[in-house]
């Protein structure tokens, strides 16, 4: 596969376009918020897939 | 565009997986701003490019002990801000073409040029902004993603979820399209600035 032209006019004066900046504030919520997220203990499982495994197994037993 | 080294990006990916808050961190600090741009140019708004990036983080959040691991994460959070886009768009029934939402939507400074170059500079990119807000959302998109980002085809076909040659194709024919919205306005721009001068 041929690469792109990057000497185009075009191509080119849009690789020089400034790029816009996101709010700081934010930016630092998020990433707290992740942070935060990614500490705290995951469950064993989650509560959809528990019930999932648990309605099979009584519909397997033919209880429900 | 910022470069990721592919060695400290796959080491990047392994302590995601094993859920470290500091590579969190450090994978907002490398690609938060290429993917709040990406979005703010697809949205056309700030506050939904905010909303939008959030989520995204959010999703790599929940989803980093189950990436691969030779995952591209550059690629995959590209992937993940656009899919989220198009649901944006699909849940608000978004009518394309508000180009004049971009006025004020980048309050900031690169360097500092001189008046008259900053004068001109920001018109001709304005007019470029305008030009690419006011393309449809299939061909602005691979503008985004293969000329402001600098992307390979490759690449963006992956995160646009077509084949490379179809990007290939919607590259060229986006191209075009924008060549012909930037003829008018910037005859008319010559136009004026040859006006002011015999004047």
């Amino acid at each position: 596969m041929t690469p792109v032209d990057r000497d185009d006019p075009i191509l080119r004066r849009l690789s020089r376009l400034p790029m816009p900046a996101p709010d700081p504030d934010r930016s630092d919520r998020v990433v707290a918020r992740g942070r935060m997220k990614l500490t705290r203990p995951q469950p064993r499982m989650a509560s959809r897939r528990r019930f999932a495994l648990i309605y099979s197994v009584l519909h397997w037993r033919g209880w429900v | 565009m910022l470069v990721v080294n592919p060695d400290s990006e796959v080491d990047l990916v392994r302590r995601l997986r094993g859920r470290d808050p500091d590579a969190f961190e450090e994978a907002h600090r490398l690609f938060h701003p290429r993917i709040f741009a990406f979005l703010a140019r697809l949205a056309r708004r700030r506050d939904v490019a905010e909303d939008l990036a959030e989520e995204t983080w959010l999703r790599l959040v929940a989803h980093s002990s189950s990436l691969r691991p030779d995952t591209q994460l550059g690629a995959w959070l590209f992937t993940v801000a656009r899919n989220l886009y198009r649901s944006y768009c699909r849940s608000r029934h978004m009518e394309t073409g508000h180009a004049d939402d971009l006025i004020g939507l980048w309050p900031f400074g690169l360097q500092q040029p001189s008046p008259f170059e900053a004068t001109a500079a920001n018109e001709t990119e304005r007019r470029l902004e305008a030009a690419l807000a006011s393309l449809p959302d299939k061909y602005r998109e691979v503008l985004l993603l293969v000329g402001v980002e600098g992307q390979e085809p490759k690449e963006a076909a992956v995160i646009c979820g077509i084949t490379p040659e179809s990007l290939r194709q919607r590259l060229h024919r986006a191209r075009t399209l924008l060549a012909e919205r930037l003829e008018p306005c910037e005859q008319s721009a010559a136009m004026q600035l040859v006006n002011e001068v015999l004047r």
